[in-house]
């Protein structure tokens, strides 16, 4: 089979047809081929460089997570949330009025503490000092309210906070004061090396106790009773032979050495430990003469701390902690058997209800955590509200288990923290603190701190935000309804974050003159509410003014414009259960049910489906009523025009049959830049207006005809 | 002043240093001090200081047991 090519070289698809045949027979196979020129393959790319990995990523990360959000989840039945280092505080910024607002926090746990076998429970739950005090009517532990928890009157709920300044004045002051009583011990402390927790249960399926290193601090045990019914002649029996000692690190079995250190060399094969006794004396010899009740507790030292030697060394002399065994006992209802026969009375057996003995340890690196020395510095618990709360919140307990755990709390404050009320008048010439539910007060805030402005003290005129027009900006919220009522969870940009926000509370948040400023994303009247009467443009603009080849106009796309229905995301805060995230829909009445949704996200700061379907209104009214922005060049403004100020464009259109008309329409101004060599620019979005000069699109929001479910 | 006293061991055999033995002796923790005491109430400490037990009734557990007398021992030796 040949192949014959025309031409030299390849120059382009090359065909050829190849024919077979064989000798006698009809077989005959015709192929068409197209080679095509080959080309060399293109280089392999370098390997590009693997990226550097960021640096300080893994709190961000972290604080970025959705599971790590102190705002109620959906799955309410959740393992309390345990904090990490690095983890943000978050801002609980609400108050509740008229039945709407506040806030639900889900905190996380920073620290536990037990006391005579009562838990305590620690929680940050904001920066600043929260007005409202805990309820437990308001306090969730999961699905279950506390109030109605089976030992809700013995559960207590305590703020704790203490300010920068007086840390500052005495940084060893804990602010966390919860129990003062060095003999009872403290529940909860600051210092991280001030702690207590509980040993398992040891009964008689054995247990395991562990030595800690304790080394150069102080420390005291409780020891409680855990069982039911008549216990008083009931003990739990473990023989010497089922018990064993190991290092807890190497694993070394080291059970004759124990005994060895005990007086005991071979260890013993009689003999048992005995728990939960009570002891007398008769004719000179002690004796077991009965069990503990249950729920009773013996403390050991009978009070104070012990004093331990540093570096830490075990019982046996080894830098090692030693792990203790028992593999088994016996439970014994007539402990007092030997005692009766020495005295000839006999034995009476009680219950066999006896679950063991529990352990609580608590470790101090103080003789004393009450009264720390001077150079312990709490400052770093300065302007935080710890809650703390103390009782029986662990999970309910299957038959005959103790458990440790507990579900997520989450709880309802009415007032979040108190601020500088930027909202309101000054009263002696300062602003007043309290609770707040306006945006701008919680502007504010920011920058305090931020350490740029102090109600006490900062000059209006130093502010970074204008605060000229606060007052009158809070009335209109109110008369919208628009609060701020929510909890900011993670690290945010203090710019990005107002100026992302305010379009919720229909402001927006420029920059003018220098300065931050709020001004109303609409036209309002003097009495601070949404103006639909007719208005006067704050300039007027013909071509005589515009800078010339400076015009622009911009349309905006098809796409942009199309009819669609507002999702609105906002929170519900109905205090008798946990506020979840809830949805409110709104379209214009003319609007398909079918149409496209396009979802708002307010759930950090809107707990009103009338928050919610106003801010979508606007949506909705800007979207129709805008087709397109415009930017153009004039020369250097000093009439001090600023954004959301309406300006008037008057430009006269000439043809060349003479069908000249002026064309007449207002916009927005949405950015005005001033440059060094005179030229002010503009960059507006068309604000049109009805024939009586009334905003059309503040018209829609007050006056338009919408769905809303 | 209420004396505490603290059961840690009772009914053994202790062997002293001076190599008397008493029988059902108990060791205690009275108002902080961990101590062997005989039926007679006396104290073991210095020549008759307890250096073995046998076939003790244990009423602490191990840990707690093994610390005071570790205590006892250093401030008898």
């Amino acid at each position: 089979m040949t192949i014959s090519f025309g031409g030299g070289g390849f120059s382009g698809p090359i065909r050829s047809k190849l024919s077979t045949s064989s000798s006698g027979s009809s077989d005959t196979v015709s192929v068409s081929w197209a080679i095509y020129a080959v080309k060399p393959p293109p280089p392999t790319p370098p390997t590009p460089p693997q990226p550097k990995a960021p640096v300080q990523t893994t709190a961000l990360n972290s604080d970025q997570a959705p599971d790590n959000s102190k705002k109620p989840k959906v799955d309410l039945g959740a393992a309390q949330k345990v904090a990490t280092a690095g983890d943000t505080v978050p801002l609980v910024f609400c108050k509740r009025a008229n039945g709407v607002g506040g806030a639900w926090v889900s905190p996380q746990l920073t620290k536990t503490g037990v006391n005579n076998f009562v838990g305590a429970f620690l929680y940050p739950v904001s920066q600043g000092q929260i007005v409202s005090s805990p309820q437990k009517t308001l306090a969730w532990n999961g699905t279950q309210c506390v109030a109605f928890r089976s030992d809700a009157t013995n559960i207590t709920l305590t703020h704790y906070y203490s300010t920068a300044a007086a840390l500052a004045a005495a940084p060893n002051s804990c602010p966390i004061t919860s129990g003062s009583n060095t003999s009872s011990g403290t529940y909860l402390f600051c210092d991280f090396d001030v702690f207590s927790y509980l040993e398992p249960i040891l009964g008689a399926g054995g247990g395991t106790e562990r030595d800690l290193d304790v080394g150069g601090k102080y420390d005291f045990r409780n020891e409680i009773t855990r069982g039911s019914g008549d216990l008083s002649n009931t003990v739990l029996k473990i023989p010497v032979t089922q018990f064993s000692v190991f290092e807890s690190i190497s694993g070394t079995n080291v059970t004759t050495a124990y005994w060895a250190a005990v007086g005991i060399s071979p260890p013993p094969t009689t003999g048992d430990f005995v728990f939960s006794a009570t002891t007398a004396v008769y004719n000179g010899v002690n004796y077991v003469t009965g069990g503990q009740a249950p729920g009773s507790i013996r403390r050991s030292p009978s009070s104070g701390y012990t004093s331990n030697s540093s570096p830490y060394t075990n019982v046996l002399g080894g830098s090692e902690p030693l792990v203790f065994v028992y593999t088994g006992g016996t439970i014994d209802n007539q402990a007092d058997l030997a005692y009766r026969t020495a005295r000839g009375e006999s034995s009476t057996a009680t219950d066999t209800t006896l679950d063991g003995i529990q352990d609580e340890e608590h470790v101090s690196i103080y003789a004393d955590p009450t009264s720390p020395p001077t150079s312990a510095n709490f400052q770093s618990y300065a302007d935080i509200t710890f809650l703390e709360i103390q009782g029986n919140i662990y999970d309910n307990p299957a038959n005959g288990t103790y458990p440790t755990t507990t579900r997520q709390l989450s709880i309802f404050y009415e007032q979040g923290v108190s601020v500088d009320l930027f909202s309101q008048a000054k009263v002696g010439g300062v602003y007043q603190t309290g609770a707040s539910n306006q945006f701008v007060d919680l502007a504010m805030h920011f920058f305090k701190l931020l350490r740029r402005v102090d109600g006490a003290t900062t000059a209006d005129i130093a502010t970074p935000i204008d605060t000229s027009n606060l007052i009158t900006l809070a009335s209109f919220c109110t008369n919208n309804s628009t609060f701020f009522n929510g909890v900011i969870d993670k690290q945010t940009n203090a710019i990005e974050y107002l100026s992302r926000s305010a379009p919720f509370f229909l402001l927006r948040f420029i920059s003018s003159n220098g300065r931050y400023s709020f001004q109303p994303i609409l036209p309002i009247t003097t009495g601070q509410q949404i103006d639909t009467t007719a208005l006067t443009p704050a300039a007027t603009f013909t071509d005589a003014d515009i800078l010339p080849g400076s015009f622009a106009k911009t349309y905006a796309e098809a796409e942009q414009r199309r009819e669609f229905i507002a999702s609105l995301l906002w929170r519900e805060t109905n205090n008798g259960e946990i506020g979840q995230a809830t949805t409110t829909t709104v379209r214009l009445s003319t609007t398909a049910v079918d149409a496209p949704l396009e979802q708002y996200d307010l759930s950090d700061c809107c707990t009103s489906a009338a928050h919610a379907t106003l801010f979508g209104k606007y949506q909705l009214a800007f979207r129709k009523h805008v087709t397109h922005s415009i930017s153009f060049a004039i020369s250097l403004d000093t009439t001090g025009l600023i954004p959301t100020q309406i300006i008037k464009l008057q430009r006269s259109r000439v043809s060349s049959v003479g069908d000249n008309r002026t064309e007449t329409e207002h916009y927005q101004i949405e950015k005005i830049s001033h440059s060094t060599d005179g030229v002010t620019t503009i960059q507006a979005n068309h604000h049109p207006l009805t024939a009586g000069n009334v905003s059309e699109i503040a018209n829609e929001v007050v006056n338009g005809t919408f769905t809303v479910k | 002043m209420t004396e505490q006293v603290y059961s840690l061991a009772i009914g053994f055999t202790a062997t002293c240093a001076d190599g008397s033995v008493h029988e059902s002796a108990h060791f205690c923790v009275k108002n902080g001090e961990p101590m062997f005491y005989n039926t007679a109430g006396e104290k073991l400490t210095g020549n008759t200081a307890v250096v073995s037990i046998n076939n003790a009734t244990f009423l602490a557990t191990a840990r707690i047991y093994i610390g005071w007398f570790k205590q006892y021992r250093e401030a008898e030796s």
